[in-house]
């Protein structure tokens, strides 16, 4: 259903919506949720799944039990998630491979994400210089060494570092060691971007800039994004365009 | 504070890019025009989140974790 409450909905997502017997909801505020209930009025939040202390794997298991016993039942179900269903989000994948897998139809509608809303609240068009895009903890743990040529986004920068899934509290230490870590590649001054969509009209996006060095110091929140813009510039592949007969003059020229 | 109202107000502005464009460029206005109180207004005008959340409720937690390590 996107990010902006009510105005990023698409018209398909809206009728489905509207047509379903029950509608399970992951919102970001509980005016969201009454939005949706004015859709439907059998809107059911799946926000009471969550729990400080409880693993967010046990949280999401529950949340697609609870859609599926709906379809069991055999109810239209449809689930209404903030942002792209399937961006960042393993609940809204699972349900729909186990109800097609118990023979049910299932499909997930695209939405406005946040990365959507980033390009147009920061001006950067991901052709320009590509991206790479990770949630901060899969960067950190997993072998991404990042092109410091293209930008990089961070997603849930807050929680880098953060491996027991039980708390929604960002710790500074280790916020320190992604910050030394990044520094392999880029200067401690290097300018990077906090960026916040805006979940309602009355909030401002945040698109706060910082050196990579003040990055521990300052307020992140769980939905806050770490944009690091290039630190180099683009090196043609002398190889490939050798192979193409082509010279970096071709890029220049207009007709 | 009427918290209905400032729904209606806060689903609209969302919807309607030209009413969200009016409210870029004179927010007071734009809110005063809708109906809100004066409280409701300055709780906007002044950025006071809390008072904002008074009025629509507090955020929920808006976070998708990609790594699980469930205890086996």
């Amino acid at each position: 259903m996107g990010i902006l409450l009510a105005g990023h909905v698409t018209v398909r997502a809206k009728r489905a919506i509207e047509n379903a017997d029950i509608v399970y909801c992951l919102a970001p505020s509980p005016v969201s949720e009454k939005w949706l209930s004015t859709l439907n009025k059998n809107c059911v939040s799946l926000q009471p799944h969550y729990g400080e202390g409880k693993h967010r794997m046990e949280s999401y298991e529950g949340m697609v039990a609870q859609m599926l016993s709906s379809v069991e039942k055999g109810l239209d179900v449809c689930g209404a998630f903030y942002g792209h269903a399937g961006v960042f989000s393993w609940v809204p994948h699972e349900t729909i491979r186990k109800a097609r897998k118990a023979g049910f139809y299932a499909e997930m509608e695209p939405g406005i994400s946040a990365e959507a809303c980033l390009y147009s609240d920061l001006g950067i068009d991901p052709g320009d210089y590509g991206i790479q895009s990770y949630e901060a903890s899969q960067f950190l743990f997993f072998d991404h060494p990042p092109n410091p040529a293209s930008y990089l986004l961070l997603w849930q920068v807050a929680l880098a570092g953060e491996s027991t899934a039980r708390t929604f509290h960002s710790d500074a230490a280790k916020i320190d060691m992604l910050v030394n870590y990044l520094r392999k590649w880029y200067p401690e001054n290097h300018e990077v971007i906090l960026y916040e969509a805006a979940f309602l009209p009355v909030e401002k996006v945040r698109k706060e800039k910082i050196t990579l060095g003040e990055l521990a110091r300052s307020k992140l929140e769980l939905h806050t994004t770490l944009v690091i813009p290039p630190a180099k510039k683009l090196c043609f592949n002398h190889e490939i365009m050798d192979l193409m007969g082509l010279d970096e003059e071709s890029f220049l020229r207009r007709d | 504070m009427s918290k209905k109202k400032f729904e209606e107000f806060v689903i609209k502005l969302s919807e309607d890019p030209k009413l969200n464009q009016s409210y870029i460029e004179n927010p007071e206005a734009v809110m005063k025009d809708f109906g809100l109180e004066q409280s409701e207004i300055k709780a906007v005008m002044q950025g006071d989140a809390k008072e904002v959340d008074k009025l629509l409720g507090t955020k929920a937690i808006c976070i998708k974790t990609i790594i699980l390590m469930k205890d086996k």
